[in-house]
């Protein structure tokens, strides 16, 4: 634990905030009755992809994405790493916008968007200028205050469940599987991992502890869906826009002196999400500070501020963010499935070669 | 000035060296010179002190500062040693015990600043350095000013280096226990100590320490801002690189978790390097306490900082901006109670926040025999006249006065003055955003703790987690 302890905090937290708004929509959009299947589905994909995408990253000794990539050559590298680019600076733009939104619509219905997705990239945006260090320090502090109140709010949560919405457990048809839902729900899988393989220079992680990790937030994957189906049924929730949310709201805790615990359950996971957002921002500098070595990592992240900031402006309403959504799902398999497995077998070349020079050396 | 001289001897006289026929012409010439520089420089000055004297047989002129010299203890002391001292057979580089010789007049003028007497001897040219009996122009060790203690060992530190380190050496007797003095300063010198416990402190840490002092050793070290500039952190920061410290036991413990202490001739405390963020809330003497109970007291000590940092804020969040998360009989109440104020919630809050930042300023800056009274008018202003006057609700004021008493809690004043600025970060967010405002306001004050570092120790070290690489 404390040799990954960092690591397992910023999966987490960016998972953790991720979670709770799309996700439970989307998985119960793509089915109508035996949800876990789905969501077991959608998780145990991602488990296999994380523990060959960590397997690979180990195989190459430590190095980072980038550089594994770069042993192939610059061209190479380029054409590969391009639509992981293009992935991080769509995602930072969905996050922000969407996230705006759904400040707007529980909250905040008289400042203006704009104010509102400044001010959550201009702190992320600091931050990623600041360095890998200081976002995962930020998050342990935040993690630390934060994290149980989510926790409590999370258990509270199940206040109003009726256990008798569970049936029927099984699908007779299982038609998630030609549902656009079920492909967008995999947006909550695929944003964060990838981090882990830019990391390695600046902090150590055990992959048996992560992939353990993993296995412990399942249970908040599984029951982000569940309480707001076993709250009103079925076809009450498929009605909502974010059913997690709504079903916050119904909570009663009579000793609290706040009518709206939501707020904070909320506030918090947009904090989470301001350290997604900024630890991604961060990756994609990153990504340009490799091919463009002479560039101040603060000059780039500046551009690439004004790049996603600027794009978050044009998209202009809610249906545009879930076009921009489902564009998305093409690269979103790249980073989920491509990428593992050319870092997998890139990760197994540099071993051969390192395991090669050492039998040469022997001799 | 002239020399006082002995009945019947005059300086110019004994100067020409006519009874002293041994005295080379260029020894004479040299100390004539070096006699002049000192003239020059001092001699105007209404506490020098220069006298022809006599001792053993060999005529010397004594020099120093009389306002730093007890000249007649002095005089008494070397006269003493002198008819007590076994034979008079002396190595060649010691003249009457003194082994310390100036070369140069800078060399002269350093000592005699920092309180030394020196002596010319006629016959040599050499002009040698003693140690004298010192006016006592110190405080004595004392109990702490500005930290309390409940259960602990109460001396103080004080403003000369040398007993600071006694203090220090005393606390700590071991024999890793490793001091480094450093004079630091073009115009006037100060000393500087670097303390630390061999085998605990980082060696790299020093090394960056020391070379650091090294280059910034013609710097103006009296103030801390001017150590700061000499250390090369950043000036603009409000995180405290420097933990100032008055208690020993409170250096002592930070030297044996391998932390370096700072002692600067005149200043009267210990400088702890690096700071943490957890010296906000953990003190050393929280270990003389049972367990459980230091626990609850950092505890106490976590919720008072994030109450300064969160009420304010969360007051001006939930009337202004969010009044829907509130139940609703305490919305309604607190709209009651600010019924009939003017302006909105978070121009109240300032105002409010100015006078209590004005109260505590005043209170530091009045003769203890005044300071009551502003309490009392400060009470009175804000307990009494504000509410009925209807310019701000109670409920701030209950608000503010709860911020204000979490506030002392922390651990450190240099620490609680950077919380005391902080909490303005979230309460205009929050101002502006609501609730969302206060959080990310607590997420930037986080990330800015979180970019801290000393030397390449974080802010925001975890002693637990293993799990950092050094590359990077």
């Amino acid at each position: 634990m404390a040799r990954s302890l960092h690591v397992l905090l910023v999966y987490v937290v960016t998972h953790l905030g991720l979670i709770f708004f799309m996700y439970p929509e989307d998985i119960i959009a793509s089915a109508d009755e035996g949800h876990w299947v789905p969501i077991l589905t959608g998780f145990a994909f991602h488990f296999a992809f994380l523990w060959i995408y960590m397997k690979g990253l180990s195989r190459g000794g430590g190095k980072d994405l980038t550089s594994l990539y770069l042993e192939l050559g610059k061209v190479a590298a380029a054409l590969l790493l391009l639509p992981v680019f293009v992935y991080f600076l769509m995602v930072n733009i969905i996050t922000i916008r969407s996230y705006s939104e759904i400040i707007t619509i529980v909250f905040l219905s008289n400042t203006p968007l704009w104010a509102i997705m400044l001010l959550l990239f201009l702190i992320p945006a600091w931050m990623a200028s600041l360095g890998i260090r200081t976002i995962f320090r930020a998050t342990f502090l935040v993690a630390a205050v934060c994290l149980p109140l989510v926790l409590f709010i999370f258990v509270s949560s199940f206040q109003n469940v009726d256990w008798r919405y569970v049936y029927p457990l099984l699908d007779k048809h299982y038609t998630f599987w030609n549902r656009i839902s079920f492909y967008k729900s995999f947006f909550a899988y695929a944003g964060s991992f990838l981090f882990l393989g830019f990391v390695q220079p600046y902090f150590s992680y055990r992959i048996r502890t992560v992939l353990w990790t993993a296995v412990g937030i399942l249970p908040l994957f599984l029951f982000s869906v569940y309480v707001p189906l076993l709250t009103f049924g079925e076809s009450t929730a498929s009605t909502f826009f974010f059913p997690y949310v709504v079903t916050l709201d119904m909570i009663q805790i009579n000793w609290l002196m706040f009518e709206r615990i939501t707020v904070f359950f909320l506030m918090s996971l947009i904090i989470f999400v301001m350290l997604f957002v900024s630890l991604v921002l961060w990756q994609s500098s990153q990504i340009v500070g490799r091919f463009w070595p002479k560039a101040k990592t603060n000059w780039i992240i500046g551009g690439l501020f004004v790049v996603i900031f600027a794009g978050c402006l044009t998209v202009r309403s809610w249906n545009e963010v879930e076009r921009l959504f489902i564009w998305n799902t093409w690269i979103r398999w790249y980073v989920l499935i491509v990428v593992p497995l050319t870092v997998y077998a890139l990760g197994r070349r540099a071993e051969r070669d390192a395991g090669g020079d050492r039998y040469a050396a022997g001799r | 000035m002239r020399c006082r001289d002995p009945p019947s001897v005059s300086y110019k006289k004994s100067g020409q060296g006519k009874n002293w026929n041994q005295i080379t012409g260029k020894d004479a010439a040299r100390m004539e010179s070096l006699l002049e520089e000192l003239k020059r420089k001092l001699g105007s000055d209404a506490d020098w002190y220069c006298e022809n004297d006599e001792l053993s047989g060999e005529p010397v002129t004594l020099l120093g500062l009389g306002s730093l010299i007890d000249v007649f203890e002095t005089k008494e002391s070397i006269r003493k040693y002198l008819t007590s001292a076994p034979g008079r057979e002396r190595p060649e580089n010691r003249f009457l015990g003194f082994s310390e010789e100036a070369r140069t007049a800078e060399e002269a003028i350093e000592a005699i600043l920092s309180g030394k007497l020196l002596v010319f001897r006629a016959r040599t040219g050499e002009c040698w350095i003693a140690e004298p009996v010192a006016k006592p122009l110190m405080r004595q060790i004392g109990t702490p000013n500005i930290e309390n203690v409940v259960p602990g060992p109460v001396a103080a530190f004080t403003e000369d280096i040398r007993s600071n380190i006694g203090i220090a050496r005393q606390y700590l007797q071991s024999g890793n226990l490793r001091v480094e003095m450093k004079a630091i300063g073009a115009a006037h010198r100060i000393d500087v100590a670097v303390l630390y416990v061999e085998g605990r402190a980082d060696t790299v840490f020093l090394g960056k320490l020391n070379e650091r002092l090294q280059e910034g050793k013609n710097g103006d070290v009296s103030t801390l801002q001017g150590l700061i500039r000499v250390l090369g952190f950043p000036m603009r920061s409000i995180v405290s690189r420097l933990q100032s410290t008055e208690l020993p036991a409170e250096a002592v413990g930070a030297l044996k978790k391998g932390r370096v202490v700072l002692f600067v001739d005149r200043m009267p405390y210990a400088l702890v390097l690096p700071t943490q963020l957890w010296d906000l809330f953990a003190l050393e003497s929280d270990l003389n306490f049972p367990r459980p109970i230091m626990y609850a007291l950092r505890a106490l000590r976590l919720i008072g900082a994030l109450i300064t940092i969160l009420l304010p804020a969360l007051y001006v969040a939930l009337v202004a901006v969010n009044p829907e998360a509130l139940r609703i009989q305490l919305a309604l109440s607190v709209a009651q109670s600010r019924e009939g104020v003017p302006y909105p919630a978070l121009l109240e809050t300032l105002l409010l926040l100015l006078i209590i930042e004005l109260i505590l300023e005043g209170s530091i800056r009045l003769p203890k025999s005044v300071g009551p009274t502003i309490t009392m008018v400060g009470g009175i202003v804000l307990g009494q006249a504000v509410v009925t006057a209807k310019l701000v609700s109670n409920l701030l004021i209950i608000i503010l006065a709860a911020t204000t008493i979490a506030n002392s809690a922390i651990a450190g004043f240099q620490n609680s003055y950077t919380i005391r600025s902080l909490k303005y970060v979230t309460l205009l967010l929050a101002a502006v955003f609501g609730v969302l405002g206060i959080f990310a306001g607590f997420l930037l004050i986080c990330a800015y703790f979180a970019s801290q570092h000393t030397y390449g120790v974080s802010y925001v070290q975890l002693r637990f987690a293993k799990d950092e690489l050094p590359h990077g």
